[in-house]
């Protein structure tokens, strides 16, 4: 688990997870990255151990007859990675949580 | 579930990119993205119908998996390589016999190549321990032309000269001057001598080395005419006189006469300037007065000191190089002694200053071996290629009985790329295993060497921990030795007719052509090496034996010398030659010895030349001679035959003309051989004496003066009773009928009672002269040893070869043997292709031979780099080895039982 220099990208896809955007898709959406960008950044976030990755649990996805999600969720290695790039990074702080309800485009 | 019968078309796309994700995540993968893009088709579908620009962009979503997938590939690699391991740790252990023969072999080869290597490392690429190593530059003379007196390295430079530089330099930020000497820590009886290290006060500032302990000399301990300067002792000293204790401050210690305080340590690893060799004591230069007695290193012209600097930021050496020719005229006129030899001040004055890098330091040592060193690695090397020949020809015999494994292997569908890995990462582990050994093996043999070459009168120090350089060179050599020895075979392993190779049982009438024609190929191979090696050993060693029973015109064995030194008993002048008549007395009253006489220079220990001329001819007609002030007695103790005339006697001392006794190189060089007894020969002014002249009244056999691999050269002995201001120290050559050890206790003890402030130094002449050819005896010990080495493997990779051929021949024996073929036309079968192998080898050896030793030529004695001995004792070693390995195979051949054989169809 070496340190890994976080590029903007990475940062604000961290800052993103730790906002409580904390599945793939999700963060694309709120961060408007591709997924060829989230996914491959997510797993080089995992292995420097700066997020990690759970399933949820089956009887949620069951209830809404779908196979169960895996989220990432921030590590503590991970939360230090990100005050120092905030650091660097001033737009990243920000990047304010907010809800997604609906995604893609307004109802209407 | 409605919902997975109408699968999308993104849907599809994870499914089919899942398919390139390595397989152990491939579940996990596929569930993951598979999960999302429902979730998402879900959410879509309950905010507003699905339409067309939506499922586009799950689609636009979709594609990202690829670039995932691809991120994902090198864990596959990963994953491989663990089961590529494991499986190679097994096959190794099942074959433990090979694994630990290739494992020894590897670890010796890495191993002696890392030391070497690691000893070149420590004496020519590493820099100095200090700031900034390549910062410094030396200074010094662009020629020896105009030096005269007391010569130290042909670098150094007087104490005049460096006050010269040391005021007049403006391209170095800091400048300073060491050299070094031996003194006495003994009071009395036999010498126990310290390694000094006089540095001017800059010294330690300007290359940034702090002090362990206490602290280290400023310019102001080294002022002219110092009264009490202190001493600063190195790291070792401390240990070992010491014991590390931390009390050492304060603590006085007697040099000379004169009783100095330690004021601090030095770093371990700091060992002054020269490589190789490492100090006790450091002094200000201002303080060797003090310590010797006298102030002649001081004022009269001793070339003892090296200049060093520190570059300026903005210098560089080629800039601080002109400067230093700019001040040269101005140095030298300042610097030029009073009484220099009229015949040298011109060419003193015209004498020019240079500056060379200095980042690496000085190191005598460097200069005697670096040379050997190369080519011993180079020879070490050479041994490793035999060794990778032979490991690839186990494995190549391994992999054609693996033969039916990689087939059913590939007919499973393993690809060729992956069983080549497969099979380099067994090489792999084996070289893994090997090089750590041989690194380890390396600590040790590296020290073995430096004690080797160390010798009671010049310790080694080295710094031998391995650095980034020494580990870079064993990793690189073990990927290349893996790459050697793995590659061949696991690509020619993998090339298999998968059906032929199932359908066949393993057995023809004969087998792969090909196969053992790489095979033959390789063995050619490490017979053309061994020959080379076995070439340069014996070359090496014979040259070792003409060194050691080289003529030297004395007899060596039964000669004690003895440096005697009654400095402390404060002697007046006109005392000193009367002592030194009577110490002789003394020592020849000692039962047993049987002839005694003193000389200023002792044989094969260097000592001083210079020109001379025949009385009548001018100095232009002179030549260059050796020279040595001796006792009457010298050569009776020698056994240097008086050939004509007679030996020096009681009556040539101060007040009688001057006589010189010449030996058969000086009648040939000015006399075409003619008697010399009767002529008188000039000398001219040194730096210490007016021109003289010398009446030849003796003519001695030819003796080696500086070195036991030069030709005899002219030698003028004159008596030393003649000498004006000789010092209260002499040179006692003993001829004794006792043992060593009685002869030394006797004289020791004789001396003690004369006076016990005299001390002593005691050697044998004999191994003090087969120090001096230590490299050569490096040389011949170490080749020698490669040499048997690379001998054994030929032996061993031929054996090998020649039993898989009989083996494998088994069939086609058994017909010839069926069909009347004799057991004597068997034999010659297989010998035959031993010599046949081995005749390939040494013809294409011995080009190479040619080619490699005359780099060798500067390293042997008495021998030309083709000496047909040699070469020819290799040849036949060489044809000792086809006989050696082929018998036990071809006698195997002819027991092949005929019935047997073809039964087993």
């Amino acid at each position: 688990m070496g340190k890994t220099y976080l590029s903007y990208t990475m940062a604000l896809i961290l800052q993103a997870a730790e906002n409580g955007y904390r599945y793939g898709f999700d963060i694309m959406t709120v961060t408007g990255l591709a997924s060829g960008t989230v996914y491959p950044a997510l797993r080089r976030l995992e292995d420097a151990g700066f997020v990690i990755s759970k399933w949820e649990r089956p009887s949620i996805a069951q209830q809404e007859q779908r196979p169960p999600r895996k989220y990432y969720e921030v590590s503590k290695s991970g939360r230090t990675a990100l005050t120092e790039a905030r650091k660097r990074f001033r737009l990243l702080a920000q990047f304010e949580p907010l809800v997604i309800d609906k995604p893609e485009r307004q109802p209407g | 579930m409605h919902k997975q019968k109408r699968k999308g078309a993104w849907l599809w796309l994870i499914t089919l990119v899942g398919v390139i994700v390595p397989r152990r995540l491939r579940v996990d993968w596929r569930l993951e993205w598979e999960a999302e893009l429902r979730y998402r088709e879900a959410q879509l579908e309950q905010w507003y119908e699905l339409d067309r620009r939506s499922k586009l962009a799950l689609l636009r979503h979709s594609t990202g998996a690829l670039m995932d997938a691809l991120w994902l590939q090198p864990r596959r690699w990963e994953d491989e390589m663990v089961q590529d391991l494991r499986f190679g740790v097994r096959m190794l252990l099942k074959n433990k016999s090979f694994t630990i023969v290739a494992i020894l072999s590897l670890a010796l080869g890495i191993g002696a190549n890392t030391a070497i290597f690691q000893l070149l490392d420590a004496v020519r690429l590493r820099t100095l321990p200090v700031k900034d190593p390549q910062q410094l530059a030396e200074v010094h003379l662009a020629d020896t032309k105009g030096m005269r007196g007391g010569l130290g390295r042909p670098t150094s430079v007087t104490n005049r000269i460096w006050e010269q530089i040391r005021d007049r330099q403006e391209a170095f930020s800091g400048i300073f001057a060491w050299g070094t000497d031996n003194s006495n820590l003994a009071p009395g009886g036999e010498v126990r001598n310290a390694r000094m290290l006089y540095v001017s006060g800059d010294f330690f500032n300007t290359l940034g080395v702090q002090s362990a302990l206490g602290r280290v000399f400023t310019a102001a301990d080294d002022t002219r005419g110092c009264a009490s300067p202190g001493l600063v002792i190195s790291h070792g000293f401390w240990q070992s006189e010491y014991g590390g204790d931390a009390s050492v401050l304060g603590r006085k210690l007697i040099l000379g006469e004169r009783s100095f305080e330690v004021i601090g340590v030095t770093p371990a690893n700091f060992f002054g300037m020269e490589v190789g060799r490492s100090f006790d004591i450091a002094m200000p230069i201002c303080a060797i007065p003090l310590v010797r007695g006298n102030d002649r290193f001081l004022a009269n012209p001793i070339w003892w000191l090296t200049v060093t600097g520190r570059l300026k930021p903005d210098w560089s050496v080629h800039h601080a190089n002109a400067q230093m020719l700019a001040i040269s005229p101005g140095v030298f006129e300042a610097a030029l002694p009073p009484d220099y030899p009229a015949a040298s001040v011109k060419d003193f004055r015209e004498s020019k200053l240079i500056a060379g890098p200095a980042g690496s330091g000085v190191s005598q040592l460097r200069e005697n071996y670096e040379q050997a060193l190369w080519l011993l690695l180079a020879i070490a090397g050479s041994v490793l290629l035999i060794a990778c020949a032979n490991l690839a020809n186990i494995l190549l015999a391994r992999a054609s009985a693996r033969e039916r494994e990689i087939a059913v292997r590939q007919a499973l569908g393993a690809s060729r790329a992956r069983l080549i890995r497969q099979l380099l990462v067994e090489s792999l582990l084996l070289v893994i295993v090997g090089a750590t050994l041989g690194v380890a093996l390396a600590q040790m043999l590296s020290q073995l060497l430096v004690t080797f070459l160390s010798t009671a009168d010049n310790p080694i120090f080295l710094a031998l921990t391995p650095d980034w350089r020494v580990l870079g060179f064993a990793t690189g050599l073990a990927v290349l030795t893996c790459l050697l020895f793995g590659l061949m075979p696991a690509i020619r392993a993998t090339r298999v007719e998968v059906r032929a190779a199932l359908n066949a049982s393993g057995r023809g009438l004969t087998a792969g052509r090909e196969r053992f024609t790489l095979r033959r190929f390789l063995v050619v191979t490490q017979v053309a090496l061994s020959l080379v090696l076995v070439a340069g050993a014996l070359l090496f060693t014979r040259s070792l034996g003409k060194l050691l029973s080289a003529n030297t015109g004395f007899r060596q064995e039964g000669v004690l010398t003895a440096t005697v030194n009654f400095q402390r008993m404060n002697l007046p002048a006109d005392r000193i030659p009367i002592f030194k008549e009577e110490l002789l007395d003394h020592i020849r009253a000692v039962p047993g010895v049987e002839s005694v006489a003193f000389a200023h220079e002792i044989p094969l220990r260097g000592g001083g030349a210079g020109t001379v001329w025949l009385d009548g001819q001018s100095s232009s007609q002179g030549h260059v001679v050796n020279f040595n002030r001796v006792s009457p007695g010298y050569f009776k103790t020698m056994q240097i035959r008086l050939l004509m005339g007679r030996d020096f006697n009681a009556g040539d001392n101060q007040g009688a003309a001057n006589v010189a006794i010449v030996n058969e190189a000086f009648t040939r060089k000015f006399l075409n051989g003619a008697s010399p007894v009767g002529h008188r020969l000039r000398l001219p002014q040194s730096t210490t004496d007016p021109e003289r002249v010398y009446e030849i009244v003796g003519l001695v056999n030819d003796t080696k003066y500086g070195d036991l691999r030069e030709e005899f050269q002219p030698i003028v002995f004159s008596a030393a009773a003649q000498v004006r201001g000789a010092g209260p120290g002499i040179q006692v050559l003993i001829r004794s009928r006792l043992s060593e050890a009685e002869t030394v206790a006797a004289v020791k003890r004789t001396l003690s009672e004369v006076n016990p402030g005299i001390s002593m130094k005691f050697q044998w002449l004999k191994p003090m002269i087969e120090a001096t050819i230590l490299r050569e005896r490096l040389m011949a010990t170490l080749s020698g040893f490669f040499g048997a080495l690379a001998f054994l493997l030929a032996c061993i990779g031929l054996y090998g070869l020649l039993s898989y051929s009989v083996a494998t021949r088994r069939n086609e024996i058994g017909i010839r043997i069926a069909l009347g073929a004799g057991r004597r036309d068997v034999f010659w079968l297989i010998l035959r292709e031993a010599f046949v192998l081995v005749i390939v080898g040494v013809v294409i050896g011995l080009p190479i031979i040619f080619g490699v030793t005359r780099l060798a030529s500067s390293l042997l004695f008495g021998l030309t780099p083709t000496d047909p001995v040699s070469l020819l004792s290799a040849a036949l070693l060489m044809l000792a080895v086809a006989m050696v390995a082929g018998y036990l195979p071809s006698r195997r051949a002819t027991r092949v039982d005929p019935i047997v054989a073809l039964r087993c169809e």
